[in-house]
C-alpha cells in the first residue's frame, strides 16, 4: 500500500501557513497592505479567526449532511426498491447543481429567513449532485459477474452491498465526496450574502468597497483550505480503497 | 436429487424454458448441452432461484424450493459461473471463506476448511491464501472459484460454463481434476456448457436442449451412437466417438493375450490405443495387463459398425 507522502507533506505545510494567517491575522493584513493599496488602513473589524471558524463550521455541517443524504439517495436508487425513483431523483439532484448558487441562496431567505439555516440548506442542495452521481456510477460499474457470484452464494441484498458493491465502489464514491467538499468550501463564501457569516463576509465587503486587501484576506484562507482538504481526502481515498 | 417438473420460464413473449421436466440423481454429473440461447443457463438459474419460474415445480431432495427463501437455498448450493466472479478486493482466503462466513462458522473451522479446499484443488495453501485474484492465472482463479463453491460442502453444485474462459490445455486438466473431485466427494453436479467435448468427457448423462426444450437425455455413449434426431447428430458430428474413446481406460478392455512389445502406459485410454494402431499399422496393441485388438476396439466404439457389415 503506497501512500501519497508528498501530498501529506504539502498539506502539512499549507496547514501551518493557514494557521499562521488565521492566528496572526493583523500581521497578515499588514503584509497585504504592503502590496495592495486600500482606502482604509484598519483592515477587518472582526477578527479573521471568527470568520474562519464560522466558515469551517458551515462547511463541516453542510458536507456531513450532504454526504449522509447523498450516499443514502445514491445507494437507494441503485437497489431493486429504489430503481423506479432513479430518473426522478437524479433529475432533481441535477437541478440543484444547475440552479445558480447565489439564486439558490436568495430563494432560501424568504423561506428560512436570514442566517445559517438557509445557507446550510442551499449548500447541501448545491453539492448533492457529485456525491449522488458518483455513488450511482461506482455501484453500477461493479462487474455483473461479481454481483451474480455474490448473490449465487446466498448473500442477501444488504450483504451484497456491504461486502461487495460498496467496497468495490468506494474509490468512485470518495472521488465524488472530494469534489463536493472542494466545491463546498468555495461556495460557502456566498453564505455571507444571506447573513450567515464566514470568510465570504470579507470578500463581499471587499468587493463592495473595492478593497483588494479585504478580498484577499477572505480568498487566501478559502483557497488554502480547499487545497488542504483536497490533498487530505486524496490520501484518505488511497488508504481506504482495495486496490491501493 | 433434483426434480424439475413441468417448469416454464418466459421473458415477455419469449419462452426461455418450455414445460421442461428433468430429474438429476444424487451424485450424478449431469451436463446440460445446447447452442447459445437454448435456455440452458436459465434452467440452471431456476434451480437456485436466481430467477423465478412462471410455472412448474422444482424439488431438491423432496423439498419444494418455494418453501425456502432464495438466500437460504443458495447458501446450500454451490454455484460457479464462467467468469468466476472472484471478489477482487478480497484475498483468496476470504473469497473461499465467503459462504462459511455467511453461515457463521467459527474462524478456526473456516481456516482449516480453506486450507483443505485449496489442497483439494491442487494449490498450496500457504502460497495462495493471501494472494489477491489479480495475482492469479486464469487456471488458478478457476480452481479458487471451484474451491469457493465447495467451501461449505454443499451436496449440489451448479456450474455455468465454468471452464469456458480457460485456455485449452488448462481446461482439459481442470476438467479431469474436477471430474476426479466430483467422483471422490460424490457431489451432484449440474453443469452447463456448449462444448461437446467437455460434455462427453465429464458427463454421467447429457441433457441436450434446444429452444427451451429437452431433445435427448442419455449417457454420452448412447447420445453419440444413437442420436435421437438430426439435431443431436449434427451437434456432435463424427468426432464425438473419439471423445467417447478417450473416456475409456484401455486396461478395462484388455484381452488376456500377451504380445511381445512394449505395453502402453497404464493410464492409456482407448483413444491412445486407436492412435497407436493408426500410426503403426498393427491390429493388436500391447497393454500392461494383456492386449487389445482392432475388432474389440470397433466393438467398443459402437456395435453398429459390425451390425451394418
Amino acid at each position: 500500500m503506497k501512500v501519497n507522502k508528498k501530498g501529506l507533506i504539502v498539506a502539512a505545510f499549507l496547514t501551518i501557513v493557514l494557521a499562521v494567517i488565521v492566528i496572526y491575522s493583523k500581521g497578515f493584513e499588514q503584509v497585504l497592505y504592503r502590496f495592495f493599496s486600500s482606502k482604509n488602513e484598519e483592515g477587518s473589524r472582526t477578527l479573521l479567526a471568527v470568520y474562519f471558524f464560522e466558515h469551517l463550521w458551515m462547511v463541516l455541517l453542510s458536507s456531513l449532511i450532504a454526504i449522509v443524504l447523498g450516499t443514502s439517495i445514491g445507494i437507494f436508487i441503485t437497489t431493486s426498491y429504489g430503481r423506479e425513483f432513479k430518473e426522478l431523483l437524479l433529475k432533481t439532484v441535477n437541478l440543484g447543481q444547475a440552479f445558480p448558487s447565489p439564486a439558490l441562496l436568495a430563494l432560501a431567505v424568504p423561506i428560512l429567513g436570514y442566517g445559517i439555516k438557509g445557507a446550510l440548506i442551499a449548500l447541501v442542495i448545491y453539492i448533492l449532485m457529485p456525491i449522488v452521481y458518483n455513488v450511482v456510477i461506482g455501484i453500477e460499474e461493479v462487474p455483473k459477474d461479481i454481483v451474480d457470484a455474490a448473490k449465487g452464494m446466498g448473500m442477501s441484498e444488504v450483504e451484497v452491498y456491504r461486502k461487495v458493491k460498496i467496497p468495490l465502489a468506494l474509490n468512485v464514491i470518495l472521488g465524488g465526496i472530494r469534489t463536493a467538499l472542494v466545491i463546498n468550501i468555495s461556495a460557502t463564501t456566498l453564505a455571507a450574502t444571506v447573513g450567515a457569516g464566514g470568510l465570504g463576509v470579507l470578500v463581499v465587503n471587499g468587493v463592495k468597497t473595492f478593497d483588494m486587501v479585504l478580498i484577499l484576506e477572505g480568498v487566501i484562507p478559502v483557497t488554502l483550505l480547499a487545497i488542504i482538504v483536497e490533498l487530505l481526502l486524496k490520501t484518505l481515498q488511497q488508504r481506504l480503497i482495495w486496490n491501493a | 436429487m433434483i426434480n424439475i417438473e413441468h417448469v416454464t420460464k418466459k421473458y415477455g413473449d419469449f419462452i426461455a424454458v418450455n414445460d421442461l421436466s428433468l430429474t438429476v440423481e444424487s451424485s450424478e454429473f449431469l451436463v446440460i448441452l445446447g447452442p447459445s440461447g437454448c435456455g440452458k443457463s436459465t434452467l440452471l438459474r431456476l434451480i437456485n432461484k436466481m430467477i423465478e419460474r412462471n410455472d412448474g415445480v422444482v424439488m431438491i431432495n423432496g423439498e419444494n424450493i418455494d418453501d425456502l427463501k432464495g438466500v437460504e437455498l443458495r447458501k446450500t448450493i454451490g454455484y460457479v459461473i464462467q467468469n468466476i466472479g472472484l471478489f477482487p478486493h478480497m484475498n483468496v482466503h476470504k473469497n473461499i471463506a465467503t459462504v462459511p462466513r455467511l453461515l457463521k462458522w467459527k474462524e478456526d473451522t473456516i481456516d482449516q476448511r480453506v486450507a483443505d479446499m485449496l489442497t483439494l484443488v491442487g494449490l498450496e495453501p500457504s502460497t495462495y491464501k493471501d494472494k489477491k485474484p489479480a495475482q492469479l492465472s486464469g487456471g488458478e482463479a478457476q480452481r479458487i472459484g471451484v474451491a469457493r463453491a465447495m467451501a461449505s460442502d454443499p451436496a449440489i453444485l451448479l456450474m455455468d460454463e465454468p471452464f469456458g474462459a480457460v485456455d485449452p490445455i488448462n481446461r482439459l486438466r481442470l476438467q479431469k481434476e474436477f471430474r476426479k473431485i466430483q467422483r471422490k466427494l460424490k457431489k451432484t453436479v449440474v453443469f452447463v456448457t456448449h462444448d461437446t467435448d467437455e460434455a462427453l468427457l465429464l458427463a454421467d448423462r447429457i441433457c441436450i436442449m434446444n429452444k427451451g426444450e429437452i431433445v435427448q437425455v442419455d449417457s454420452p455413449e448412447n447420445i453419440v451412437l444413437h442420436p435421437k434426431n438430426d439435431f443431436v447428430k449434427d451437434f456432435f458430428k463424427e468426432e464425438g466417438i473419439l471423445t467417447i474413446l478417450s473416456r475409456k481406460p484401455a486396461v478395462d478392455y484388455a484381452e488376456p493375450i500377451e504380445v511381445d512389445e512394449n505395453p502402453l502406459h497404464k493410464d492409456a485410454t482407448m483413444r491412445d490405443v486407436l492412435l497407436k494402431m493408426l500410426t503403426t499399422g498393427q491390429d493388436r496393441v500391447s497393454l500392461s495387463n494383456g492386449s487389445i485388438s482392432w475388432d474389440a476396439l470397433l466393438q467398443i466404439a459402437g456395435s453398429d459398425v459390425h451390425e451394418s457389415e
